[in-house]
């Protein structure tokens, strides 16, 4: 059994303009101790699916139908038509979050408290969900900077945040997730907003924390430098849905899906020849409030077919970890259902 | 050649051990918010006088009654209207009672007016301001309609209409301040929560399991700190001049109780005579005002960190 089985999720948006659809159909599975990276651009629904997951939809969202099964445990959000369902849904969700699953945000500046002292944040979590005096949770607090290499933790245990530095800022975030001992970290773009030099050390970090807990990360980020060093699994998002999932290797050399291929080619590889030029992806992701009936990557796609254009693709599998939803690769009738 | 060799092997230039580097180390002391806002107020002249009188006043409260050889309705026919002396340091009114041990006791009314109608309004300020606004939708359209209906009726209507139910004594004067009192808290607290509240630390915290209370009173509340006690320091003068005026026309404290207030209201009739009489609680509520308004406003220069 996985640590985490979504099934068939799908998040909708009601806004003035419509009905948009984040995630759509979206299913995947985290073993524990394994590292997931999801990648994808800007609305492709990275965010969304984990802010779904998190039970944190803004109140416009809406999880119309699919499972999610965490630790043995049904926390799915559909379905809650009743006030009973929405409390006992949120009461399960706030006895998870920062204790069995946890978050590691994007930028260290905004998500800490300007004016708690770092102890007081770090300590928030270790207090809410175990039974601890405050001297336990502040010995536990010491410690965590510690493991995140916090020099003079017991003086930076009475400090305010602005008297940090960007790294060490995300180094007490990262510290802050795991107070609980959490078996699963969702990251969401944890180096986006560092510099490069910061951003290596970060990855190490977030490498040689899950190595030594057996903590399972989702890493969700938009760069695949990222993914490649970190995660033993990569699944691809587009306009809401997944593409493409494989192991890294099997993205990075045996890549299926042209969004895929599109990606690869727009990296910077030191070790190509420089001269030459990078390859973009032409045009701009979907419009999730009106997508086409087809793929959604269609009007990007170089190898667009005319059933691209009508039907979805079906899903096809290489392997027991490798799949891809393209047409490209299940070429025949027997799948067409429109006419 | 041989000359290089030998000050290369000088140990200036020997490669250091990594522990030595010590990155990182906490350059300089850090100093505590409090202390660095003490810093800005103390530099400030205005805000300074303003609480040595404030603390004088409060001084004069406590202890002025202890130190008089009077009481403050202790009449004396021998002694009427006289000037200020070495036994009346402040004179006699028209019933030979000593205007200082009255004016004591004025402070003491005065300045428990004063802040416990402040510290009542703070608390449901921002309890109701905090709920509404961190709650959002129809309870804040509810709450603060609520408020505005509350606004809409005089405030000095309240008083009167208390002072006749619950008779003129102090306990009325601070219910009809404290009924219309809070609103001014509760509405800048809605607005700073609601602006606090989309703010991403909020969202760390929900996603650490905090409650929503936890999230409101602990995360936001002392974000908006900075606003609540520049608010808070602005209702304790205008509540201090509230009674003070509600005495002086005659629905405040009663007679023999002194106040500010009344106190100028018995002197007024003798102010062609003897205008000294009239001169000391106008000048004890100028100056309780004028200095809490200082004092106000120093305190919010100082917590303000943008002024670091």
């Amino acid at each position: 059994m996985s640590l985490l089985e979504i099934n068939n999720l799908t998040t909708q948006f009601k806004t003035n303009q419509g009905t948009v659809s984040a995630l759509r159909d979206v299913s995947y599975q985290v073993e524990a101790g394994e590292v997931l990276g999801i990648v994808g651009e800007s609305g492709s629904g990275k965010s969304v699916g984990m802010l779904t997951l998190m039970g944190l939809l803004a109140s416009n969202g809406r999880v119309t139908s699919g499972t999610i099964k965490f630790d043995g445990e049904d926390i799915s959000p559909s379905n809650l038509d009743s006030k009973k369902k929405r409390n006992d849904y949120e009461n399960k969700m706030r006895a998870l979050r920062g204790n069995k699953m946890s978050m590691i945000f994007q930028d260290p500046m905004t998500f800490l408290n300007p004016v708690l002292k770092i102890g007081i944040q770090m300590t928030e979590g270790i207090l809410a969900h175990t039974k601890c005096t405050k001297a336990e949770a502040r010995k536990r607090a010491v410690e965590l900077m510690k493991q995140v290499g916090i020099p003079s933790p017991k003086n930076r245990f009475e400090q305010y945040p602005f008297e940090f530095s960007g790294g060490m800022r995300q180094r007490i975030i990262i510290a802050i997730a795991l107070a609980c001992n959490p078996k699963l970290i969702i990251a969401d773009e944890p180096t986006t907003a560092l510099d490069v030099t910061v951003q290596a050390q970060i990855l190490e970090l977030i490498k040689k924390i899950t190595k030594d807990t057996g903590t399972a990360v989702i890493m969700i980020t938009h760069d695949l430098g990222v993914v490649a060093t970190l995660c033993d699994r990569i699944a691809i998002m587009y306009g809401g849905k997944i593409v493409e999932e494989g192991t890294t290797d099997e993205i990075f050399y045996k890549s299926k899906h042209p969004y895929t291929e599109g990606l690869l080619k727009s990296i910077n590889n030191s070790e190509k020849d420089t001269s030459e030029p990078l390859i973009p992806i032409p045009g701009t992701p979907p419009d999730l409030l009106n997508l086409p009936k087809g793929c959604a990557f269609m009007a990007r796609c170089p190898y667009t077919m005319k059933i691209c254009k009508a039907q979805q693709p079906v899903t096809t599998k290489y392997s027991k970890t490798h799949s891809c939803s393209c047409w490209l690769y299940c070429m025949d009738e027997s799948y067409i259902t429109v006419s | 050649m041989d000359d290089t060799a030998e000050k290369l092997k000088s140990d200036w230039f020997l490669p250091i051990d990594p522990s030595e580097k010590n990155d990182e180390f906490i350059a300089v002391e850090s100093k505590s918010f409090l202390s660095e806002a003490w810093g800005r107020f103390k530099k400030n002249k205005r805000a300074v006088f303003g609480l040595i009188v404030v603390i004088f006043f409060i001084l004069l409260a406590v202890f002025g009654p202890l130190i008089s050889k009077f009481t403050y309705d202790e009449q004396n026919a021998d002694v009427l209207n006289v000037l200020p002396n070495p036994t009346y340091w402040l004179g006699t009114d028209k019933f030979g009672r000593d205007i200082f041990t009255r004016l004591c006791y004025g402070a003491r009314i005065s300045l428990f007016v004063g802040f416990v109608s402040a510290l009542i309004n703070l608390i449901i300020g921002v309890v109701y301001g905090g709920i509404s606004g961190y709650v959002g939708g129809k309870t804040d359209m509810i709450m603060m309609r609520t408020v505005d209906i509350i606004y809409a009726v005089p405030s000095m209507l309240y008083v009167i209409l208390i002072m006749l139910v619950l008779g003129a004594n102090v306990k009325s004067i601070l219910i009809g301040i404290c009924i219309p009192g809070w609103i001014g808290m509760a509405r800048q607290v809605r607005g700073q929560i609601i602006s606090l509240k989309e703010q991403e630390f909020a969202l760390a915290a929900l996603v650490l399991g905090a409650s929503s209370r936890r999230i409101l009173f602990k995360h936001l509340t002392i974000n908006a700190i900075g606003p609540i006690i520049v608010q808070l320091t602005f209702l304790v003068p205008q509540a201090i001049f509230t009674e003070a005026f509600l005495s002086f026309v005659g629905v405040g404290i009663s007679a023999p109780m002194a106040s500010w207030g009344s106190m100028a209201q018995d002197s007024r009739q003798l102010i062609t005579m003897y205008p000294i009489q009239l001169l000391w609680p106008t000048l004890a509520i100028c100056l309780t005002i004028f200095s809490l308004n200082f004092l106000g406003e120093g305190i919010g220069d100082a917590l303000n960190p943008k002024n670091r």
